[in-house]
């Protein structure tokens, strides 16, 4: 099993070693069978050559003196020769003159009746050797000896060539199989041994292992860093490990401190509630008897007890919404499938629109979400009563409600409407606490509304943004992320 | 028979004790009101202790209670009277500043009958006080026990 | 007279009719002769070559080149069959490097030194005697006489089958101290000579 595990770098080596003996043999093999193929042919030329001048030096007397029979009687001695098919003797004006057939019956036109415009010289065809020799008289060429040899004896000895030089190869390649096989070992062993360290390693996460063995040449100092690697994320570990149990004090520390924050925070806004408001309702109830009262006042005094009253009673507003808004960020999230159409139908049978001025709602189905019920309505409450105070003063009032986006992940909500808009230069200070785009003459509010809706939105992990123009009304958006539901 | 009956107030800050009184004035409903400054002297009016060992026999009609009194607050009057047989049916409504939720959850756990927010507005204040007085302090039957306007 | 009217026709015709058929018969055997002229012509070109080429097939004993240089004799003994023809066929030949000549004789105690000579047929009556006088000389006899090689010539030329062929006589070409080429031995006719010379 281990083996096989390993088999591939095994058998890279293995095959390396095999295919570079291999290839070396086949390339020496190929050079030595070219080079002797070579030799062979030279010599078979040779050969021929010299049987033909010796042939042709036999047949002079027999062309001089015409003598046909004499001619094909000396041809005839090539028989001794297996190796040639055929041969024949020309005269000085070149038409054949006597010839020899090894095998008669076969081929009747070994040999052309004219020599055609061959000259001395031989030629190497697919199966034979042609080879034409002048036999001289006197210095001059008295006819032409052709002689036609087949090239067994080439063949044969190539064959040979190839059988001993295959057996050598194969021989070779087995000794080298043997060799490397053996031989391998000493780098797969090592190498083996690390991955199942490495393995062990990394199922226990047990960073104390180290790889053992032979540590010199590469492999060996493969081992070293191997070694000294494990021993680095050990120490790596530990620290690791220390630093996250320090952490988890200090997360401890950290969430006692924030507990204990929060605790004051909620006695804070407890005591903010009952004892901050006392004295406002003091000095509003106050103002205003003495504003029903008359007492001697004359205009512009009532006019001063009026705005005592009034500012009382702003700061009264102010410190309703500062607690609601603390509140919303303190309680628990309680999460629920909550279906938005229904908080929505809620939210606008309280809001108690102005019958005078009928608003045009345009409300689109929307999707049931996970999440607090009663911080999303307050964030539909406070939309809806935003979008129907600025759309106040328009003509025709339009509120659209619907789903801008449903994705995978997150749906997202937006609330239209056509009043009064907004300058996107002041984009940024819309979501802020108290922070307000219109005067308190122009519309009444405390700018707490949109601060709420992103507090809510932001703890169930949404976003809210708005875009608008002045006198072209606003949208507002926010998104919900998609629970993935685990179970039904 | 819609005649006033007494109404017991139970407020520790003199402004709201004036601004309260003032408000059921408004409303003619300030006649049978008694003031008590704590808990204490609540507990002490309703066991006609102490001070008012010497007070006419007879429940009030109803309990105008605030929750935030020294010594002894609301919430402590209203566990004693709801656990005391023969006053855990007086009437008692929180008039309060306090919105906390579990100042609700609290009172209605000890089985308080109304929870009012007073109003910053006196307006409002006066118009609230109005129907508290108008409800408790005539309509409303009392239970048995509570004393009526002596001729 | 029919008869004699007819037969004198007849009479006066046939000197020509027999000029006619003679003269016929002459172009007939002259045309023949004519062709077996030029057939003999051609023969003697073959001829000639030959003996050429014996000049190659042939070792004379080196005594008979008084030194390197000197030409091989090819003689003519008697009437000349050859004519122009062997002049043109040895002209300009050299056969190791010995240039051929080319002599006529007339008696045969002149031709004692050619190293070929071609005994020519109208010398065949004396043929027996010539060879006599050629005893213990290196010269090549060659001829066309009937049983040239027989009667003791070394070399005698016949035609068979319109093919120039030739007899060789080996005692006579042994006696003359001349070595013949296995070369040539297998083209020729062995045959027996007389026991001597001239017999």
């Amino acid at each position: 099993m281990a083996l096989f595990g390993n088999a591939s770098v095994r058998l890279k080596l293995i095959l390396a070693s095999i295919l570079g003996s291999g290839t070396a043999l086949l390339v020496f093999g190929a050079v030595i069978t070219g080079f002797d193929l070579m030799a062979l042919r030279a010599r078979l030329v040779r050969r021929m050559t010299v049987q033909a001048d010796i042939v042709g030096a036999n047949c002079l007397s027999a062309l001089l003196f015409n003598d046909q029979k004499s001619a094909e009687d000396t041809l005839a001695a090539l028989k001794a020769d297996p190796r040639i098919l055929g041969a024949g003797l020309y005269t000085a004006d070149r038409k054949l003159f006597a010839t020899y057939l090894r095998d008669p019956a076969s081929g009747a036109r070994v040999m052309d009746e004219a020599l055609g415009d061959a000259g001395e010289g031989h030629l190497l065809m697919r199966d034979r050797l042609r080879l034409s020799r002048s036999v001289l008289f006197n210095g001059a060429a008295a006819g032409t000896v052709v002689i036609l040899c087949d090239l067994r004896e080439i063949t044969e000895s190539l064959t040979r060539d190839v059988v001993v030089f295959g057996s050598v190869l194969l021989t070779s390649l087995l000794l080298a199989l043997a060799i490397s096989s053996r031989l391998q070992r000493d780098i797969t062993q090592p190498i083996l041994h690390l991955a199942a360290t490495a393995r062990r390693v990394s199922q226990d996460k047990d960073y104390s292992v180290r790889a053992t063995g032979d540590r010199r040449g590469e492999i060996g100092a493969l081992v070293v860093a191997f070694n000294e690697m494990l021993e680095e994320i050990r120490q790596q570990e530990a620290a690791l490990r220390g630093a996250q149990d320090e952490l988890e004090q200090r997360v401890v520390e950290r969430t006692a401190q924030l507990q204990a924050a929060n605790g004051e925070l909620e006695a804070f806004s407890y005591s903010v509630s009952h004892d901050l408001r006392a004295p406002i309702r003091h000095i509003a109830g106050f103002a205003e008897i003495l504003e029903a009262d008359g007492a001697g006042l004359n205009e512009a005094g009532r006019r001063h007890l009026k705005k005592i009253a009034q500012a009382a009673a702003r700061m009264g507003e102010l410190i309703d919404d500062l607690l609601v808004f603390s509140r919303m960020g303190r309680s628990e999230l309680q999460a629920a499938t909550v279906s938005l159409a229904d908080l929505l139908k809620e939210v606008l049978k309280e809001a108690q629109p102005d019958v005078q001025r009928p608003i045009d709602w345009r409300i689109d189905p929307l999707p049931t979400v996970h999440g607090d019920a009663a911080m999303l309505r307050l964030v539909f409450a406070n939309l809806v009563s935003n979008a129907m105070k600025y759309t106040a003063k328009s003509e025709h009032p339009r509120i659209e409600i619907g789903v801008d986006r449903d994705e995978d992940r997150e749906v997202v909500i937006r609330v239209r409407d056509n009043g009064v808009g907004f300058d996107m230069a002041y984009v940024s200070k819309l979501f802020g606490v108290f922070q307000r785009l219109h005067r308190a003459d122009e519309f009444e509010g405390t700018g707490i509304g949109l601060a709420n809706v992103r507090r809510i939105i932001n703890r169930h992990g949404g976003r809210t943004w708005a875009e608008g123009e002045l006198g072209h009304g606003a949208a507002f958006y926010f998104s919900l992320p998609k629970v993935k539901e685990s179970t039904t | 028979m819609s005649e006033l009956k007494r109404i017991l107030l139970a407020e520790d800050n003199e402004n709201d004790i004036e601004l309260t009184l003032k408000a059921l004035a408004e409303n003619r409903l300030a006649n049978e009101v008694i003031v008590v400054k704590d808990g204490v002297e609540a507990l002490d009016y309703l066991y006609r202790r102490g001070k008012f060992s010497s007070s006419p026999l007879g429940n009030p009609a109803v309990t105008l209670l605030d929750l935030k009194m020294p010594k002894v607050d609301g919430l402590e009057v209203l566990r004693t009277m709801r656990a005391d047989p023969k006053m855990h049916a007086i009437p008692v409504v929180i008039l309060t500043s306090s919105r906390e939720e579990r100042d609700l959850v609290e009172s209605y756990r000890l089985g308080v009958n109304a929870y009012v927010v007073k109003p910053v507005k006196f307006q409002q204040f006066v118009e609230a006080v109005k129907t508290l007085g108008l409800f408790w302090g005539v309509l409303n039957e009392p239970p048995v026990g509570s004393v009526r306007r002596v001729a | 007279m029919v008869k004699a009217a007819r037969s004198s026709r007849w009479t006066r015709l046939r000197p020509a009719l027999l000029l006619c058929v003679a003269s016929a018969f002459a172009l007939a055997s002259d045309r023949a002769r004519g062709d077996d002229a030029s057939a003999a012509r051609s023969d003697y070109r073959i001829k000639a070559a030959y003996l050429y080429y014996f000049t190659t097939f042939v070792d004379w004993p080196s005594e008979t080149f008084s030194k390197s240089g000197d030409a091989l004799v090819i003689g003519v003994l008697g009437e000349d069959p050859f004519g122009a023809i062997l002049d043109e066929t040895l002209r300009g030949k050299t056969v190791k490097d010995r240039p051929l000549l080319v002599k006529r004789f007339a008696s045969i105690k002149e031709a004692r030194d050619s190293h070929i000579l071609f005994i020519s047929s109208s010398e065949q009556d004396r043929l027996a005697s010539i060879l006599k006088v050629l005893e213990g000389t290196t010269v090549l006899t060659v001829g066309e006489i009937d049983h040239f090689a027989s009667r003791g010539g070394e070399i005698g030329f016949r035609v068979e089958d319109k093919k120039v062929r030739f007899d060789i006589n080996v005692t006579a070409v042994e006696r003359a101290r001349l070595k013949v080429s296995a070369q040539l031995m297998k083209l020729g006719r062995i045959v027996e000579g007389p026991g001597h010379p001239g017999g």
